[in-house]
This record gives structure tokens, C-alpha cells and sequence, in this order.
């Protein structure tokens, strides 16, 4: 009997990583007006995207329900001496709240409910890590304080291709300072528990300069991943350029879920990763 | 001091000295700003040195000790010291002041003291103090005035030394200084300082301050200033350049036609605004006396009823909607709120409306207006450091001539507050741009010095006379251009001129040029100009239209 680990598929963790940690993703939900869809698991990404730039309905998103959660916790229980389930920060979204809610509901299965204050590839190393110390045979607790302490190391930028998203999907908080811009330029932000303003930039190559930079400043790094929303390209171009950062083969590319798109929009480019101290 | 018996001066004769020498630069401010390395019609530091010194001497009421009016004064100029010109002034005061004390009398001995330490303290103003300049003559005023008084010269023979001195070392500047010498002018601040100590020596000889030719020029009174609350009718500015002008004649003529009216310049250029219903008339009246450029008409009504209505007045062409689903005006106070609640607090100067808006959406908690024209006092720089919520406050001067009373304000403010030495506005820009709260002052300052270096700023104007820049020959009215404040190009049509700027940067190590549009240039001129560069540099991934609303430069480009 080992711990099992369940994220939200927030956690962007790309499905081989996925298979190899046994790792179980809660969908959050997307709604199209009224049709609604599991977030990474009714509809590709490309088909989110594509809808999200071509039609006329904005989609909105919606954390799983506690339902949602105690049915996995409920399945999960029945094989492994406790659950760790991690998760979208508290303060981008009810996720954790709805996940604590279903932890509360069943008192008899042992749950850790934590806040990775992250989003995508930033709580999915909590998840993978958590899912390697549950490998080792680590116990609940132990797994529990040890990610607790990753969350400070964490680190996630990102560039914004436009702000448009953020501001419909009211996610900006102290992102604030970025609006109302008059020049044509590219918001950077950090994600630490919230959406933090950073720099601006110009283009996406000094946006890639700068995400090279704050990297190389961090390093060096336990785990290490590049973000992009249907921006293949510029996310191989930097994932290329972060090799005298971290090894390239293990240097995880994500696409951001459905979820991150409705709010950040098409054409982010990022990073994040865990630093080693 | 064997001949001193002739001569002291107390404080109320000293005050009545400094009146005089005030009203004696106040006539001679446009022959001071003519004195411009750059055949452009911007000079300004006869205005600042007597906008300087009129603050140094406001409401100061006689008292029997030197020593007490020149405390009064030196505080009094440190606080209104604009531009270069009139911070280095306001030191020499100060060095003045601490060179008389608290002495009741002033002497001969005295005097000559005190001129030497105004130049130690204009020295230490200044960087890399540059030979050739307003430095050098305070210096040589002293030398001289401390030889005479070592003579036994009484206190007017000192001062005679003293005028002696200032206007040999004002002859001599372009002997020191290259650009002086190739642009065929002397050194402006150094003038400036020859005619203030011209007014003192004026007033003990008796002589009088009134100056029977001098043109009534009003100094360049800041257009915004000027403007009263039941203003009404179209604010109308232009630029008439011509030959043998009527200069006073013309003036009497505008005044008769409008209200707020100012007129400055001379029998070349006349630079004039005025409040008027019909705009059309006093338009028609001035272009039979030359070409008119930088026509501006605005309607107030209309300025003021939008004013109202966004707290600015937005004036930018060639940009897109931007976060369409969030009120721009709701999109402005969550920035402000956010702005403020920032741990870092920034002040830009901007020199035009359109600058001060991109400044207030960049993240600028305070724009204070001016630059080129009309630069803003210490105080102005200070209380706008001081309004900030932030203990820690960055500044962009944006302009080379403001940064010296931006270093003053920094003395005389209780805040923490680095500057940021950017010499031209797009580098502001650059710097705001890469400000960045997740990280400390240090780190953030650090970024900022980075970010100004990557940015080339090119500036279009037009020659008002002939003269040799940089070893670039330029005729007026030709379109003149400046690279990182270097004048490199001058050229019959401005395209060519452009075309030139634009190889001299060699763009292909640049993706994005801004074009910043200069007060009265039209959208339909900054899109043509895009369409050259884009057609030009197809590599370019953006080429952006703004309207900066500075005077003077039709095109402020930025090269990133």
C-alpha cells in the first residue's frame, strides 16, 4: 500500500509523466455557454483553442465539484494507505476549496489537501515529486511537509501575448498595474499564489531573453519546464535555449489546459520549475 | 585693503543690486536662449536662469544683513532652479552664501570670496565639469574679483573686475568648447551669468536696468500655465518663421485678438498662443509675414468637457482597442489603484500631452509636464517625489537638461530616490518598461540602466539657422536629425533625412520602431512615414504610431 497522488488537470503534466507516476487528474470544467466539457478530457486542445480564438461564445471554467473529488479520493482508498491530492492556487480558484470540502467528507479515508499557490507544470512537480517519494514507500506525512517545503521553490513566469483574457476571466488582481497600456507591448507576470505584474517587453524574442534570464538567475533547478499556449515554436525556441540551464532531455514541454487558456489566452510562452534550494 | 574705506554694502542695498541684475536678465532671456549649440529654436537657458533667479528672489523683503537675504535667496533658488543652466546658478548662490556667512556687511574682500565659492559649488554640481561653459566664467569671476580686491580695489572696482572677468571668459568659450566654436555662438549659462553681474554693476553705477531696445520677450511661459478656468473659445499655437517680422507690431496685433495671449521670439521666428473665437483670423493676419509651422487649434470647450469626463485628455492615433471588455476608464483606476499600492514609486517628465498619458499607462505614478521648452524646477521634481505614496521612488528625467534638478531634488526630499539618468524620452520609456515589482530598487535600477542602452532615439526638427553640429554642415530650414542627441543628418526633404538616421543605426539588430508624433503632426504624416520604414526594413516586427505632443521635434523615433 503506497500514498496516491491526484492533481487537477491544471497541472499540465504531459500523459506519459502522467502513466509513469500514476498520477490521478481531477478535470475542472469548461462551459461553452451552455455545453459543458471536462477540461482535457472531452476536448483536445487544439479544438479548445481553436474555439476559444474562432467563435463567438467566451467559454467560462468551473472547479470540480467536491463530488468530483470524493468519487476519485473514494476509488483511490480502496488500494493506498492515504491520499496527497495538490492543487491550482486558492487564490486563482475554489480547486483546493472544493478538494478539502470532499477530504472532509470522508473522515476515514486519510487526505492531505494542499495549495501549491502554482498553476500547470509548477504543481505538476508537486505531483510528480509527491508521486516519487509515494514510489520510495514514504509515508502521508512525510510526502505532505516535503512538498510543502517545494511550494517556496517554485518558480513560474510567463509572457502574455495579450491581457484581454486575463481581464475577462477577472484573474488580474495586482496585474492591475499592466492595464490600460498605451504602447503595443507584452505584459511578463509571475504566478506566486496569484498573478503578479513583472516587466513588459516588446517582442517575443526579448520576452524569450528575459525568461532565459530569469531562469539562468534562479538555477539551478530540480525539475524544469516550458509553457506555451498553441505556441509550439517559441516554446521550442526557448526550451533550446534554457540547455546551459537544464538538460534539454529532461526539460518537460507543456501546452497550457483548456482552463489556463480561457484565462490567459492563446500565445503565452513560460517557465516554471522547482529550484534545488 | 588699504582702499576700502570707500565701500560696504548692506543688506538692502544688496537686495536692490540682485532686483536689478533679475530685471537686467529678464530683458535679455531671448538673446540668452538664442544662444543654442543646436540650430534649433529651443534654447532655453536664458528663461531658466531667470525663471531660476526670479524664484530665488520672490517676496524676499529687505533686511539690514548680506548674510540673512543671500540665506533666503540661495534657498529660494535651490527649490526653483530649472534646468541645467539654473541648477548650477542656484549652487553658485549657495557657494555665495556660504562665502558670506553671516556677515552684515558685505566688502571687497568679502565679495571676491564669495564669487570663488559660488564656483566651487558650480563645480561640484556638475559630474565632469566641462571648460568653456557657465563653470568657467564664475571661476574667472572670482580669480578676477579676489585679484582686485588683493589690490585694495573698493567694492565697485571689485565688482567692475568681476564684469571684466565674465565677459573675457564669455568671449573665450568658444575658444574652449568645440561645439561652441563650430556652431559660431558663445556659452548661453556663461551670458547669462555676464549679464546678471552686467545688472548688479548696472544698479551701483546708477546706470538703470530698463533697456530701451529690448524686445519684450516674455520668456517662455509654459502654455499650460497660462490657462484660466473660464477660458473659452479654441486655444490656438503656432510657430511663424520669417524675415524682418514686426516682431512688436505683430505681437500688439494678437493681443487685440484673444486673451492668454503669449508672444515670444523675434524679427526671425515667433512662437505665440492665444485664447481666441476665431482662430482663422489671427491665423490670416500672421502668414503675410512668414511660413507658419506647429499650428495647433484646440477647442477648449471640448478639451475641458473631456477633461472632465477621463481625467485626461486623449489625443493618440494609430492604436488599437485594447482589454475590449473593461471600460478604459475602470481599466485606468484598477491601474492607478494598483500603481499606487506598488513598492516603487516613479516620476517622468514628459514633454507633451500624448508622452504623459503612455507615461500614466506605463506605470508612472507622476508625470510632471516639460523638457524641451520649459523644464521643471527642483521644486516641481521634489513635490512630485513627495506626492508619491512610495518611500522609494525612481525618477526619469528624460531630457539631459533636467537631470541636474533632478539630482537637487533628490538632496532636498526625505525619500529614498535614484535616477535614472535617461537623457531622451524614448529611454524613459525603455526604462518604465522593464520596471518590474517583484524585484528591489537595486535590482530594478540595475534593469532600467540596461533597458536605456538598447534603445536608439532619433530626432526630427527643422534648422532655424545655419550652422555647423557635429561636423555636419546644416542650412535653415533644412530637416535636421539627432541620434542619441548627436546631430548627424541635415537634408532638403525629411525622408531623406530619416533614411540617413536610419542606416546610421544600422537596423538590423533592431524589431521595433516607434514613431512619436511632435505637436500639430498629423496621423496621415506619421503613417507614411511607417509605410517608408516598414517597406524600408521588412524585417521590423513592429512599427507603432503615437502621438507624443512634444514641441518643436515633428518625429521622435524609437528604435528597440
Amino acid at each position: 500500500m503506497t500514498v496516491a497522488v491526484v492533481v487537477d488537470s491544471t497541472a499540465d503534466i504531459p500523459a506519459p509523466l502522467r502513466e509513469q507516476y500514476e498520477i490521478t487528474v481531477v478535470p475542472l470544467l469548461i462551459l461553452f455557454g451552455k455545453e459543458q466539457y471536462r477540461d482535457g478530457v472531452d476536448m483536445s486542445n487544439e479544438e479548445f483553442y481553436r474555439r476559444l480564438i474562432e467563435g463567438t461564445v467566451h467559454p467560462t471554467t468551473s472547479q470540480p465539484s467536491p463530488g468530483d473529488f470524493a468519487e476519485s479520493y473514494e476509488k483511490l482508498a480502496a488500494e493506498h494507505e492515504g491520499i496527497i491530492s495538490i492543487h491550482l492556487g486558492g487564490k486563482l480558484s475554489g480547486t483546493v476549496r472544493s478538494a478539502q470540502q470532499a477530504a472532509d467528507m470522508l473522515p476515514d479515508v486519510p487526505i492531505k489537501v494542499i495549495d501549491s499557490g502554482s498553476v500547470s507544470m509548477g504543481l505538476g512537480f508537486l505531483g510528480i515529486e509527491a508521486a516519487k517519494m509515494a514510489q520510495a514507500g514514504q509515508k502521508l506525512d512525510e510526502i505532505a511537509a516535503a512538498v510543502e517545503g517545494l511550494i517556496p521553490r517554485i518558480r513560474l513566469w510567463a509572457v502574455l501575448d495579450t491581457l484581454t483574457y486575463l481581464v475577462r476571466g477577472g484573474r488580474i488582481g495586482r496585474g492591475s498595474a499592466f492595464l490600460g497600456n498605451l504602447l503595443n507591448v507584452k505584459p511578463m507576470i509571475y504566478v506566486r499564489g496569484e498573478v503578479l505584474p513583472g516587466e513588459r517587453v516588446r517582442t517575443h524574442k526579448k520576452a524569450i531573453a528575459r525568461l532565459v534570464e530569469f531562469a539562468s538567475d534562479d538555477a539551478p533547478f530540480l525539475d524544469l519546464a516550458v509553457l506555451h499556449s498553441r505556441s509550439e515554436a517559441y516554446a521550442n525556441e526557448l526550451a533550446d535555449q534554457l540547455s546551459s540551464v537544464f538538460p534539454r532531455d529532461q526539460l518537460v514541454v507543456a501546452e497550457l489546459t483548456g482552463v489556463i487558456g480561457v484565462h490567459g489566452g492563446p500565445g503565452i510562452v513560460g517557465i516554471t520549475g522547482i529550484t534545488r534550494s | 585693503m588699504t582702499n576700502a574705506t570707500t565701500t560696504t554694502c548692506d543688506g538692502t542695498q544688496f537686495l536692490v543690486a540682485l532686483q536689478a541684475a533679475a530685471r537686467w536678465l529678464e530683458q535679455h532671456v531671448g538673446d540668452v536662449n538664442a544662444l543654442n549649440v543646436f540650430p534649433v529654436p529651443d534654447g532655453d537657458t536664458g528663461t531658466n536662469m531667470n525663471l531660476t533667479l526670479g524664484a530665488a528672489l520672490k517676496d524676499v523683503k529687505p533686511q539690514a544683513s548680506v548674510g540673512a537675504i543671500c540665506a533666503i535667496v540661495q534657498k529660494q533658488a535651490l527649490r526653483g532652479a530649472r534646468g541645467n543652466s539654473g541648477v548650477i546658478l542656484s549652487q553658485i548662490l549657495r557657494g555665495f552664501s556660504e562665502g558670506i556667512g553671516n556677515a552684515v556687511q558685505l566688502d571687497a574682500q568679502l565679495l571676491a570670496l564669495a564669487f570663488t565659492r559660488g564656483a566651487e559649488r558650480a563645480y561640484k554640481a556638475v559630474m565632469k565639469p566641462t571648460e568653456g561653459t557657465m563653470l568657467t566664467v564664475i571661476r574667472v569671476v572670482g580669480e578676477h574679483a579676489q585679484a582686485a580686491a588683493d589690490d585694495g580695489a573698493s567694492l565697485e572696482v571689485v565688482l567692475q573686475a568681476a564684469v571684466d572677468g565674465a565677459r573675457a571668459a564669455v568671449a573665450d568659450t568658444p575658444n574652449l568648447l568645440k561645439q561652441l566654436r563650430d556652431a559660431g555662438v558663445v556659452d548661453a549659462g556663461g551670458q547669462g551669468i555676464a549679464v546678471i553681474l552686467d545688472g548688479v554693476l548696472r544698479c551701483v553705477q546708477g546706470q538703470g536696468v530698463e533697456r530701451p531696445d529690448a524686445p519684450v520677450v516674455t520668456a517662455a511661459v509654459a502654455f499650460q500655465d497660462i490657462h484660466s478656468d473660464d477660458d473659452f473659445g479654441y486655444c490656438t499655437t503656432f510657430l511663424l518663421e520669417g524675415a524682418e517680422i514686426p516682431f512688436e507690431q505683430v505681437r500688439a496685433q494678437i493681443a487685440s485678438m484673444g486673451s492668454s495671449v503669449v508672444v515670444v521670439g523675434d524679427d526671425t521666428t515667433v512662437k505665440a498662443h492665444v485664447h481666441t473665437l476665431r482662430p482663422g483670423d489671427v491665423l490670416n493676419y500672421v502668414i503675410d509675414f512668414g511660413a507658419l509651422t506647429h499650428v495647433e487649434i484646440a477647442n477648449m470647450d471640448a478639451q475641458r468637457a473631456q477633461l472632465h469626463a477621463t481625467g485626461a485628455v486623449a489625443a493618440v492615433a494609430g492604436r488599437e482597442p485594447k482589454e475590449a471588455s473593461m471600460g478604459s476608464h475602470v481599466a485606468e483606476q484598477a491601474r492607478a489603484a494598483a500603481v499606487e499600492q506598488a513598492p516603487i514609486g516613479v516620476v517622468a517628465i514628459a514633454p507633451g500631452p500624448g508622452w504623459a498619458e503612455i507615461f500614466h499607462s506605463a506605470q508612472v505614478g507622476e508625470v510632471v509636464t516639460g523638457g524641451q521648452t520649459m523644464n521643471p524646477s527642483t521644486a516641481e521634481l521634489a513635490e512630485a517625489i513627495e506626492r508619491l505614496p512610495q518611500q522609494q521612488v525612481i525618477v526619469l528625467p528624460n531630457n539631459s537638461n533636467i537631470l541636474l534638478a533632478a539630482k537637487q531634488a533628490q538632496e532636498i526630499v526625505d525619500k529614498q530616490v535614484t535616477i535614472i539618468p535617461t537623457r531622451t524620452i524614448p529611454q524613459g520609456v525603455a526604462a518604465i518598461l522593464s520596471l518590474n515589482y517583484e524585484f528591489d530598487l537595486e535590482r530594478n535600477v540595475k534593469m532600467m540602466q540596461r533597458a536605456i542602452e538598447k534603445v536608439r532615439t532619433i530626432e526630427i526638427t527643422t534648422a532655424v539657422r545655419d550652422a555647423t553640429v557635429d561636423g555636419t554642415e546644416v542650412r535653415t530650414g533644412q530637416t535636421i536629425g539627432l541620434l542619441d542627441d548627436k546631430l548627424i543628418a541635415a537634408g532638403d526633404t525629411c525622408d531623406r533625412v530619416v533614411d540617413k538616421m536610419l542606416v546610421a543605426v544600422g537596423m538590423d539588430d533592431y524589431e521595433v520602431v516607434t514613431i512619436y508624433l511632435g505637436e500639430g503632426v498629423g496621423d496621415e504624416q506619421g503613417m507614411v512615414l511607417a509605410e517608408r520604414i516598414r517597406a524600408s526594413y521588412p524585417h521590423l516586427e513592429q512599427v507603432e504610431i503615437q502621438s507624443g505632443g512634444q514641441p518643436f521635434y515633428d518625429f521622435i523615433l524609437a528604435i528597440e
